[in-house]
Parts: structure tokens; sequence; C-alpha cells
């Protein structure tokens, strides 16, 4: 059964960067996938589910048109109870990550600009954890 | 009346006339009262011209009958002649006599028995002796029985009347007077009386030649006229008719009865009465029984006196005239000379009402710089009273202040050069009270030379305080403007603080974003260029000619910007690709429909032999390397570009051009460049729909503008925290170019339209916003010689911003 990253972010850059990263390093075993909306992120996760692929992390950002990035992973939370769920933010909503985090299980606020092997070993120490 | 009251011309001249014409009808009088006075005198004197006339008459006629008498009494007592000789001889004498004399008519001696002895009588200049036989006995006649009672030398003399001849009045008239006196024999015995009928007309003929300017009348006792004002009133009364004077008038006759002489002027016409007493003429020694009287009326219609006074009145009347021409004359000279000695008097009072009231202080100082005269508010300023300064030098104000020397030296050079000196000392006053006096110095010359110095002053002592007090207020209040100032563009900045302290997160967010995707990419691009480096010697090994062929047809077919697709597509590109994988059987297919997707390579039958080849995976793994290698310096360009974007905004926004320098620019820029700081607010929901007409650039304070736009949108965005559409237009209108942003937030409320514009207005919660934004935009609208227009309801706000196309022109 494949496996599946999700990436959310308004900014294309920020998902190009998220995927070249994510690639470089998960590449192999799981599919990076990206949206630029929280809306296209719960299609997403609806079509692969279909696919029988498993998401296992999510990397969202917070500020986004429509859909606020707290408020999707507690949508994402009630589909998906074990993903991963990481908040990827230029600002954090002090507010927001509370919410992230009691209501989605947030993993981590990850701020931006963000260090890419921080982010990786985040995302490597979950799955193990997960893993076991 | 107010012409002749201010005209002293008129005056004068009224004044002069009244008097002159005083004077004149006091002198007039005068010349009337003289005149009046002469033709009084005139009738007194003829009065007595008359009387003396009479006088003389009747002392000739005296005299006559005294001479008849002795010569009676000479031929009677003579022996030597008989008594017929006597009487021959006396009448012949007689004849004689009363032919020479002509005024006898009548010459008669009468026995005491009563018959004529001798009778001469005399007519038209003829004599005749009356024969014996003729003669008549008289003695029943009142003149015989008066003559009766005469003593010896005593003489009788009648009534003034009309001789009887046959007791009828002679015709023509024959007024007449009988005198009689008696004659002695030698022992002193009466033996007869001598009577003569004297002619009245001779006297009455003679008064009446002298009546010439003044008539005269003869009156005899009961006043009726012997002499009268006519004819007809002559002798009336021996007719029985009893006109009389006292009659006619009888206020005058009261006023002269019992009197010897009156003058009266009555009735028009003067009148002058004299009494004469003939028997009194003739015979003085006579008792008073036998008095009789005659009256004199001299008298003159004043007719005649008005007649020679106005002829005197127009003998003077050229006089008058030029009399009345001097008056106008001098009363014209004088009411000028008046006009300028009352208008020196008024200014001579005007001077010294000055001198007494004014408020500042006057001294005059003579030639010899002695004080002579101060006035009150001289004393009043420096306390030194008059008697305190006279005579002494004015520099005694100055008390222990001097001057510098410069200031006298200048002082005197001003006053001896031009005469006069204004300036400020600082004086001394009597109680040693420091004060500063603004003093004038003027002076008074006469051919050239100073007679006196006149100094004005006045204490300004307080007023120069009021003055540096003013000045430190103005300063104190021009540095409060400028504190002011400085706290309204620090309160402007801390409106932009806030702004922008909301605007930080998502500001943040949009420098964060960029910077971790550059910051990702560029590792990226460290990693698959090392990773390039080993694979690619590695991959000539492992593909054969054709496949490189392939792959190097492949490398080539990939675009280099792949931004074309987005995140969307790319993942709908990537599902098809995956199908046609299946389709070929290719295990991996997501894999490979991954990388082909990211290559943007769609026909992958044509690569078939590089995606079944045995090293697949690492064939395609090199080639997205060498691609990401591309592909992520592409994306930190973006990313740099995006971060370049939101700081330049940023910037742009942050700074704020005191100096205000205006720049020729789009509207559009600075809206554009609003729009992009609150690109990651308007994400929230906020549908921004544009709609910029091609309108030219235009001189504006693009970032004051800015503040406009900034405050119009965050607002816009407060208004719709569920969402909404933002529109912006920009369009051209009349000498305007219109910036409308409108909202579907919740709208203002009608009741706080109006104050919206208020400075420290603010709906919002404290620490939000000062309050102070649309105050902002007003000022910076009114600044582009704008206008506003808000339109606001329950759907929405609608904010027009009206931009003069001539700012700067």
């Amino acid at each position: 059964m494949m496996s599946a990253i999700l990436c959310v972010d308004d900014e294309e850059f920020v998902l190009k960067a998220l995927y070249q990263d994510l690639s470089n390093h998960f590449g192999e075993e799981y599919i990076i996938e990206l949206a630029q909306s929280a809306a296209d992120g719960l299609e997403i996760l609806d079509e692969i589910q279909e696919d029988n692929i498993e998401v296992v992390v999510i990397i969202s950002d917070w500020m986004m048109p429509g859909m606020k990035g707290d408020e999707f992973l507690v949508e994402a939370h009630k589909k998906f109870p074990k993903v991963i769920k990481i908040l990827l933010t230029g600002q954090a909503d002090k507010d927001a990550i509370q919410n992230a985090k009691e209501n989605a299980d947030l993993k981590q606020a990850v701020f931006k600009p963000w260090d890419s092997v921080e982010l990786i070993e985040l995302i490597k120490s979950n799955l193990k954890e997960l893993n076991e | 009346m107010h012409f002749f009251k201010n005209n002293p011309f008129i005056k004068i001249l009224s004044f002069l006339f009244l008097v002159s014409t005083l004077v004149l009808s006091i002198y007039l009088y005068g010349v009337f009262q003289k005149i009046e006075n002469k033709y009084k005198i005139d009738t007194l004197k003829q009065n007595e011209l008359e009387y003396r006339i009479i006088h003389r008459n009747l002392i000739n006629t005296k005299k006559d009958i005294e001479y008849i008498s002795k010569l009676y009494k000479f031929f009677n007592d003579n022996n030597n002649y008989t008594n017929s000789e006597k009487l021959k001889l006396f009448s012949g004498n007689i004849k004689r006599l009363i032919e020479s004399k002509k005024v006898y008519s009548q010459v008669r001696f009468i026995g005491i028995d009563g018959y004529e002895i001798a009778r001469i009588d005399y007519k038209d200049g003829k004599s005749k002796v009356i024969d014996e036989k003729n003669l008549q006995n008289k003695y029943s006649r009142y003149y015989f029985k008066e003559s009766l009672n005469l003593k010896d030398g005593e003489i009788y003399i009648s009534k003034f009347d009309l001789n009887k001849e046959n007791a009828k009045v002679e015709i023509p008239y024959n007024p007449t007077l009988r005198l009689s006196t008696p004659v002695t024999d030698r022992d002193n015995k009466i033996i007869g009386y001598v009577v003569i009928n004297y002619l009245g007309s001779d006297i009455l003929t003679e008064l009446n030649l002298y009546a010439k300017d003044i008539d005269t009348l003869l009156l005899n006792k009961d006043t009726h006229y012997l002499v009268g004002f006519t004819p007809e009133d002559e002798w009336s009364f021996m007719f029985g008719d009893d006109t009389s004077f006292k009659k006619s008038y009888p206020y005058i006759w009261d006023s002269f009865k019992n009197k010897q002489i009156s003058s009266i002027n009555h009735n028009g016409i003067q009148f002058s009465l004299l009494s004469i007493n003939p028997v009194e003429i003739v015979s003085p020694n006579r008792n008073a029984k036998s008095r009789r009287e005659w009256i004199l009326v001299s008298y003159v219609e004043n007719e005649k006196i008005y007649g020679e006074f106005y002829k005197y009145i127009d003998s003077i009347k050229i006089l008058i005239g030029i009399f009345g021409l001097l008056i106008v004359i001098f009363s014209y000279l004088l009411a000028t000379y008046m006009k300028k000695m009352n208008l020196a008097n008024i200014r001579m009072e005007i001077a010294d009402e000055v001198f007494k009231n004014t408020i500042e202080g006057i001294m005059v100082v003579d030639a010899n710089t002695k004080i002579i005269q101060v006035n009150k508010a001289f004393t009043d300023i420096t306390g030194y009273s008059e008697t305190n300064v006279y005579g002494k030098k004015p520099n005694l104000l100055k008390g222990e202040f001097v001057e510098e020397s410069d200031t006298y030296k200048n002082m005197w050079k001003s006053i001896t050069e031009k005469g006069h000196w204004n300036g400020e000392l600082t004086n001394q006053t009597r109680f040693g009270e420091k004060y500063i006096s603004k003093l004038s110095i003027g002076v008074v010359k006469e051919s050239g030379k100073i007679l006196y110095y006149i100094g004005v002053f006045s204490n300004v002592t307080k007023q120069i305080e009021d003055k540096r007090e003013l000045e430190r207020t103005a300063l104190a209040l021009k540095n409060s403007l400028e504190d002011l100032q400085k706290a309204q563009n620090k309160l402007i900045e801390s409106e932009k603080l806030t702004a922008l302290g909301e605007l930080i997160a998502g500001i943040s967010h949009e420098i964060n974003s960029p910077l971790g995707a550059i910051k990702s990419s560029s590792e990226n691009v460290i990693d698959s260029v090392s990773r390039v480096i080993k694979e690619v010697p590695k991959l000539a090994s492992l593909l054969n000619d054709d496949e490189k062929i392939l792959f190097e047809k492949l490398k080539s077919s990939i675009p280099l910007e792949s931004s074309f697709l987005s995140i969307k597509e790319q993942r709908e590109l990537r599902k098809k690709i995956k199908l046609q994988l299946d389709e070929l059987g290719v295990e991996s297919s997501r894999y490979f429909a991954d990388k082909f997707s990211q290559f943007n390579v769609e026909n992958i039958v044509e690569y078939k032999s590089l995606i079944l080849h045995k090293d697949a995976k690492f064939i395609i793994n090199t080639l997205f390397d060498e691609y990401s290698t591309i592909s992520n310096m592409y994306n930190i360009k973006r990313s740099i570009d995006r971060a370049s974007k939101t700081i330049f905004a940023l910037k742009k926004f942050a700074h704020f051009d005191h100096d205000r320098e205006g720049v020729i620019e789009k509207i559009e820029d600075s809206i554009t460049n609003v729009l992009v700081l609150f690109n990651h607010n308007l994400k929230q929901g906020i549908e921004v729909v544009r709609k910029f007409d091609d309108v030219e650039p235009l001189y504006c304070y693009s970032d004051e503008l800015s503040q406009v736009w900034m405050n119009l949108v965050s607002n816009s965005i407060h208004a719709m925290p569920n969402g909404g559409i933002l529109a912006i237009a920009i369009y051209d209108e009349n000498e305007y170019q219109v910036v409308s942003i409108s909202d579907t937030g919740h709208g203002i409320p009608k009741d706080i339209q109006q104050k919206v514009f208020e400075p420290f207005f603010t709906t919002k919660k404290s620490g939000e916003g000062s309050g102070i934004g649309l105050d902002i935009v007003k000022k910076v609208v009114d600044a582009h010689g704008g206008k506003i227009e808000l339109h606001s309801d329950t759907n929405g706000t609608e904010f027009k911003i009206y931009i003069s196309k001539n700012v700067g022109k």
C-alpha cells in the first residue's frame, strides 16, 4: 500500500520548494501531493483514499484564502486521525495553533522560513514513531 | 437759521446794521428835534417880532395921542387966541399930523359933557376938519364912558374891532382901535378927552408882512380871530359867529390859559402863543381892571418840519449809502478777521486742552534748555510737580540712569539738523522708580532760531514688558506649534505603525514564505547539483547511443520555466501520464508519472524505451536532478521577486515624505502597491475585483495617496470579517481621476457617516486604530484638490476619491 505526504500552501513557490525537498528524501517511498488551498487538500485526501493510498503526513500553511490551516487540519483529523499534522506558517496565530493542537493532534508548528533539514528530520522522526 | 448762526459776516452785519440804524435813528431824531425846535423857536421869535411891531406901533400911537393932548392943552391954556382960533389952530395941526401919519382915521376932542368940540377925519390920504354944525354928542358911547374913568396922563385903549357907521359894520372892513386920554386945564382939571381912531389895518398889514415862513394869528381876549387861519375866520365874531381858537384847539388853549407865553405841538401843528396887554404898553399905570388882552399865535404845520427833515435826509442819503457800504465792507473784513482769530483761538484752545488732558507727558523747554512748562501727565509719569522742575534742566529726569553717550549725541544732532528726534530713554521717577520713556522732541523756531523744545513722552515700560512677554509667548506658541506638528507627524506615523502592526502577521508570512522557499530551494540545488555530478558519468555508461539520443531529446523537451502549469494542472497531467504508464504496464507508474508531470512532458510513449529501461529510475532521477537544479533556481528567483515586491511595498508605505515632493505617477501604481501589502489579509475570503481604466499618470503625492488607499482598503477588510467583494475602480471624470473603493461589508451607520472624517473618531477597539485614519484621508485628498464621496448602507460602503488632474500645475 502506497503512502503519501500532502502539502497545502497557497504559494506555488512554497509548494515547489517543499516538493523538491520531500521528493529528495521521501520520493522513493512516498507520493508527494500538493494542494494550493485547503479545499483542494481535502479533495486530494478523498481522492487518494479512493486510490487506496494512505496519507501519512500533512504539512499545511496557516494563512490561506478560504479555509485556514488549523481548520483544514481539524477537518483532516476527523477523517485521518492518525496522520502526522504539521503547520508550516509565516506568522504564528496562537489561537490557531492552540486550536490545531487541541482538535487536530498537531505535532508541530514550523515557522517560515523553515529549515529543510529540521523539517525532514521532524517528518522522519514522526514517521518512525508512526511505524513503530 | 443755522446759516445765520454760523455766518459771522451776517452776524456782524446784522449787529452793525442794527447799531448804525439805531445811531442813525437817534441822530435823525436829533436832527428832527433840532428842526422841530428851530421851528418852535421860530414861532416864539415870530411872536416876539410881532409883539415888537405891535408894541412899537402902540408906543408911537401913545406918543401921538399924548402930543395931541398936549397940543390941545397948549392952545387951551394960551389966552392969546380966541376959542375959535384955538380950535382952528389945533385942527390945522392935527390935519397935518394925521396926513403925515396916515394911520389915524379920526382925531377928536370931546368935552366932558360928551360933545365933540373938534373932529378931523382922514380917509384915502386926505384929512378934513368937520364943521361945528356936524359935531355930535358922544356921551353915550362906550369909549367916552370908559374915558370918563381916566385920570390925567392915563390912556384908554378900546377893543380891537371893526368900525361901525350908524350901527353897521363899515364895508370894506375897517379894523379900528380907539384910544383916548384926558386933557386938563391949568388947574389940572379935566376939560375933555382926545379920542383917536387908529387904523388897525395898518398894524395887521405889518403883522402879515413879517409872517413869511411862519404864520401868525392875532386873537382877542375871547380868542376870536383878528388875524385868522383864513380871511373867513377874521372878524366873524362881529357878525355873531362864535368861531374861536379855543373852540378849535381846546387842548392848546387849556395848556396856555393864564400863562404869558407857551409853545406846544399839537394836531400836527407847532403853536407858540404870547399874550399881549396893550393897556400896559400904552398906559402902564392904569389899574388891573382896565386890562385888555390880545394873543399872538405863531404856528407852523409839522408837514413843513417833515418837509425840511426829508429834505435833510435827501441831502445825506448818499452819505447813508456810502456808510452802509462801509458797514458791509467792514463787516466782511471783521468777519474774516474774526474767523481767523476764532480759528486761531480754537487751535489755541485745542492745543491747551491737549496739553492739559493728554496722557502723554509734555514739557516745554526754552532755548537755554530750562523747563518752563509741564503738564499734568508729566507729573503723573515722572513724579515731579511743576514747581519741582521749573527752571531746571530736563536731564534731571534721567535720575541715576545714563544712556550711552551716543544716544544723546544723536539726539542733539537730530534735533539741530532735522528739528525733531524720537526714541526711547531709560529714566527714573522722582521716587526712584525706573521706567522707559518713549520720547519725541520737536522744536519751535522763529526766523531760524530755536525758541522752544517740546518734549512729548509716555511711560512705555509696561508696553515693552508686554511686548517682550508677547514675544516670549509667541515663541512658546511657535515651539508648541512645532511640537504639535511633530506630534501630528508622530500620530500619523503611529497610525501607520498601527496599520503596520496589523499587517505584520500578513507581511511576515509574505516575507517568510519566500524566505523558506529560497532556503529550501537553495539547499535542494546543492543536493541536486552534487548528485548530478556523480550521476552523469554513470548515466553515460548505462545508455546505448539510441537511448542517449532519446535522453537528450527528453531533456531538451523539458520547458525550463514550468510555472505556466498550475499545481492543479500538473496534478491532472500526472493522472493522465499515470494512466498511460499503467497501459504500458510500467511498474512504479506513479513515480514516473510524478516526474514526467514535473517535466511537463505529456507524450511518454515516445520515451517508452527509457521508462522501460532496467535502470529507468536512475536515468529519470538523474534527469530530474538536472531539471531540479534549474527549477529550484527559478523558484528561488520567483521567491526573491515576491519577497522584494513585499519589501518594496512595505518600504514605500513606511516611507513618509515630509517635504512633499510630488511625482508624476499612475494612481494605479500606489493602489497596486497597497494591495500587495494586503495580499495576505485579502486571502481571507475577500475577492478583489479591479477595474482600472487606462488613465493618464498625474501629479500626486504618491506616498500620501498610499495612506489613503491603505486606510480605505484596511477599513473595507475590517468591514468584511466573513469575506466579500472588494471592488476597486479607476476612471476619468471631468477634471478628476476617480478611485472608487467599495466593499460588501456591514456599512457605516447613517448617524456616524458625517463623523467618520473627524480626527480621532473610531469605531474600532482601542489598539486597533487611533481613529485618525479618515482624517488623514480627508487631508490628503484636500491636498490633491479633490473631494470624497461616501455612500454607505447595510449592503456595503463605497468611497469615491476624486483626485484633481490639476494639482501641481
